[in-house]
């Protein structure tokens, strides 16, 4: 979903009244219970997406995405039910079974979890009916504007209006970079080339933004806006980026955007083994990001950035991601204050990457789950989730780490 | 206006003198033209000026600045930008804000300007620089030229009396320099004090008051700027083959039928031609080359290029190489050999290695990371690693963009000197006089039409 520039009721609305209202809704998705408030909820939020005018072909496209999350729900729930009573209507797997009998329980399809998950699939309907309609009727500097007036950091808002500026360049530069590697004659038809490809692209779209975020920072700089200077007056004790580290910061939090969308259209829909390819670029990134600029807080304003700045362009403001956010960056924060070593080594790169897994999955699975969606997994298909995202979160560090190296050692003998 | 005396400096680790000596005055409605190889010290100079130096960038300085009446060592870079404007070479770099207007505000807010006078700046910034329809437009939509008065708006909105240029021509094509010349032109008649950078002195030359050479951080005779840059046309009679290796034919592309670029337009390219594609922003150069490479495809039509039905990147790769405005986007490797033998062996092609490394002299350099070398070097070893492919087409794609006389040349030479290997050779440039010393051919497009094809 994109910005678009009509004139509503709600496109008329002050973004302040749009963020409280965001926020409203995400704390009542969290509070009702019952299947009637809920559905009372997603009427009265799409009745309000309604008064946006969203474009036709855009609506139905959510309406696709919407009708397979409800169908996704419903499935996973039907599986993993546990209230009794429950009616088995299919046996996939029976618990006598030898092995995966044992260690499943047994898989079954339950009729009333069909019901529980088509109820609760209200809730996930509500917030994207509720993310949709602030997305398409906000032009990204408003939402920005009501961002500042709750006082988020300078830097980040500095963070995020940098993001989107550029966003658009980097995707333009992101296309000829893999242009560049296919000329190559690099086929992307095989599992071992693709990521051989994906590690050759890395390299020069990271010199190349290296390059570019000082030229940036110079000219904010001569632009009068500083964070080096004296004249930041309000200056965080804490948080001491100058202008080039927020720029540099600004250009990972593109990248995090970019990188996943390919896996989010293609490779997401693959069910059991997302969560593995998701979790390879994410990682990679973040990490060497955080290698490029390695002091306390830049993991933060990275997650924080990239959480704000897609909610921003594309996913709809929706306080519910924010404590994952601020979870995943807790964690990596943690472990490099107590290290005190941010990524020197190979091994810190493979244990930061498996930390975020770590924390990233257990999170949804223990907490965002069962109290915010309400929703119900069987364990062994936690433990199978979270073991792929720390295998590919493992691995998005391994080449993270490879790639820094090269970066680096640009670096190091003045290449940028 | 400006007052400098015996100025020096030196970038930190570094022994050399990036600037040397310096002398310099400019008053009330001067307009200064510095021009010089890349690396001579042009820029830092204006950081001097800005206060870039000594504020973010440290090392040793040493002499006398006077700007606007104050010492920039003395004064915040966010201060002074109310007294020194600056102007960078890419106005993509330059713009903040989501909208023309805020873009416009933004350097007014930073320094603090209460909101009247933002409103009147705002306002006049505008209306000076032809802005005034777009206020409310998205930055990223703007055209090239669009952005280039963005990025002077922004800087002049801030009222200051004294502008920096840095090769703020670079990307425009010929229009938009001639309005870009307008620009200055007003700029100086309103006695502003602007200090120019610039490649192309040419269009200047009458409204400066003064013209410097800069030459290892130097200021040179002007004299020294004009030698041996006369050089004859390279003759290409005798590699005459009437083999067609690239057939564009009947091409029509674009979004829909009402802004179609390309209505049937047919283009044939001999073996061993040199062909320069000239033509403004958006004539179609760069789009017929994405067309030949099979990056997009046409909607009707065909090319075919080396014998073969161009319908993706992946009938084209290693049959054609393209060497894009930018090289470093195709540098991917961590050493200057691996560079050179990945297209070969993801291409299953026999590359003789040695004999590239010592055709581009990159020997010396076998074992550096590609991106520590000067940006003449890596534009050659990205070429070199497609030569390295043996390509029987090259395309290079505004290659000489924001190259100084020096390099150019070097660049073309090493490019046209494979015409001799039976290669052939297509590149678009802005710069007219790299087409009528290296082109057999010159094809001149406009909107998407042929209007000019002369051999």
């Amino acid at each position: 979903m994109k910005y678009q520039k009509i004139n509503t009721v709600i496109h008329k609305l002050n973004p302040f009244a749009k963020l409280s209202y965001s926020i409203v809704i995400s704390v009542l998705v969290v509070l009702l219970k019952t299947p009637s408030q809920l559905f009372f909820l997603a009427t009265v939020t799409f009745c309000i997406l309604l008064l946006a005018r969203p474009n036709f072909t855009r609506l139905k496209l959510l309406m696709y995405a919407l009708g397979m999350v409800v169908m996704a729900t419903s499935i996973s729930q039907a599986f993993f039910y546990y209230f009794e009573p429950r009616t088995i209507l299919l046996t996939i797997i029976d618990k006598n079974t030898p092995v995966i009998g044992t260690i499943t329980g047994g898989i079954y399809l339950y009729r009333e979890g069909i019901v529980y998950g088509l109820v609760q699939s209200l809730r996930i309907l509500s917030v994207m009916f509720m993310a949709t309609t602030v997305v398409i009727s906000t032009h990204p500097s408003q939402m920005i504007m009501a961002l500042n007036k709750i006082r988020i950091p300078r830097e980040l808002s500095f963070i995020i209006a940098t993001s989107i500026r550029f966003l658009p360049h980097m995707i333009e530069d992101t296309k000829r970079i893999w242009t560049a590697i296919k000329l190559k004659g690099f086929k992307l038809n095989n599992v071992s080339n693709s990521f051989k490809a994906f590690k050759y692209v890395l390299s020069p779209l990271i010199i190349n933004s290296l390059r570019q975020a000082r030229l940036v920072a110079l000219a904010a700089e001569v632009r009068g806006y500083s964070f080096s200077g004296a004249s930041s007056k309000k200056r965080n004790s804490l948080l001491k980026f100058d202008t080039l580290e927020l720029v540099i910061i600004s250009f990972f939090v593109i990248f995090l955007y970019v990188a996943i969308l390919p896996f989010k259209m293609g490779l997401s829909k693959i069910p059991f083994i997302h969560a593995f390819f998701f979790s390879i670029p994410f990682t990679c990134i973040l990490l060497i990001g955080i290698r490029m600029v390695p002091r306390m807080g830049t993991t933060t304003l990275i997650i924080l950035g990239h959480s704000f700045f897609t909610q921003i362009i594309s996913r709809g403001i929706n306080p519910l991601w924010w404590p994952y956010a601020l979870l995943e960056a807790a964690v990596l924060e943690a472990y490099f204050a107590m290290t005190k070593d941010y990524l020197k080594s190979r091994h810190s790169f493979i244990i930061a990457g498996m930390l975020r897994g770590i924390s990233v999955y257990l999170y949804f699975y223990f907490i965002a789950s069962p109290y915010i969606w309400h929703k119900f997994y069987a364990p062994w298909y936690i433990v199978i989730q979270t073991f792929q995202g720390i295998l590919g979160s493992a691995l998005g560090g391994l080449i993270a780490y490879k790639v820094s190296k090269s970066v680096e050692e640009a670096y190091k003998y003045g290449g940028l | 206006m400006i007052d400098i005396k015996n100025l020096s400096y030196s970038y930190p680790l570094s022994k050399k003198r990036a600037l040397n000596d310096i002398n310099l005055t400019a008053t009330e409605g001067d307009l200064v033209l510095i021009t010089g190889f890349s690396g001579s010290g042009k820029s830092t100079l204006l950081y001097c000026l800005n206060g870039l130096i000594p504020h973010i960038f440290s090392g040793s300085l040493s002499g006398d600045i006077m700007v606007a009446g104050i010492e920039p060592k003395t004064m915040s870079v966010s201060e002074m930008a109310k007294k020194v404007g600056t102007v960078f070479q890419n106005p993509e770099y330059q713009i903040f804000m989501p909208t023309v207007r805020e873009d416009i505000e933004f350097g007014c807010r930073n320094i603090g300007l209460g909101e009247e006078i933002i409103a009147s700046n705002l306002n006049r910034a505008s209306l000076d620089l032809g802005l005034n329809d777009l206020l409310n437009r998205d930055t990223s939509e703007l055209s090239a030229g669009e952005k280039q008065r963005l990025a002077i708006a922004g800087i002049y909105a801030v009222g200051p009396r004294i502008i920096l240029f840095d090769e703020p021509s670079t990307n425009l094509d010929a229009q938009g320099k001639r309005s870009f010349r307008e620009i200055i032109k007003k700029l100086k008649d309103s006695s502003y004090t602007i200090v120019l950078i610039e490649h192309d002195t040419d269009l200047f030359e009458d409204l400066a008051t003064c013209k410097y050479v800069m030459e290892e951080g130097e200021f040179k005779k002007i004299s020294s700027i004009e030698h041996g840059s006369y050089r004859d046309k390279v003759a290409y009679e005798h590699y005459h083959d009437d083999t067609i290796v690239i057939e564009a034919r009947d091409i029509s592309y674009g979004y829909d039928s009402k802004t179609r670029l390309f209505n049937s337009l047919s283009i044939d390219i001999k073996k061993r031609e040199v062909v320069a594609f000239v033509g403004g922003n958006g004539s179609g150069k760069t789009t017929f080359f994405k067309l030949v490479m099979g990056i997009i495809s046409p909607q009707k039509g065909y090319v075919r290029a080396g014998g073969r039905l161009i319908r993706s990147i992946n009938d084209s790769a290693g049959t054609i190489g393209l060497l894009f405005q930018n090289p470093d986007e195709q540098l991917f490797a961590s050493t200057v050999k691996e560079e050179i033998l990945l297209g070969p062996q993801q291409l299953n092609k026999k590359c003789d290695y040695e004999e590239i490394m010592a055709r581009f002299d990159l020997k010396k350099y076998e074992n550096s990371h590609p991106h520590t070398l000067s940006k003449g070097e890596r534009q050659k070893v990205a070429f070199a690693s497609i030569a390295a492919t043996r390509p029987e087409i090259i395309m290079l794609d505004e290659p000489t963009t924001g190259l100084d006389e020096k390099s150019w040349s070097s660049l073309m030479d090493y490019t046209c000197s494979l015409v001799k290997d039976g290669v052939t050779i297509l590149f678009s440039t802005h710069n007219m006089k790299v087409a009528d010393r290296y082109a057999k051919r010159i094809i001149t497009l406009d909107k998407g039409k042929v209007i000019r094809d002369e051999t």
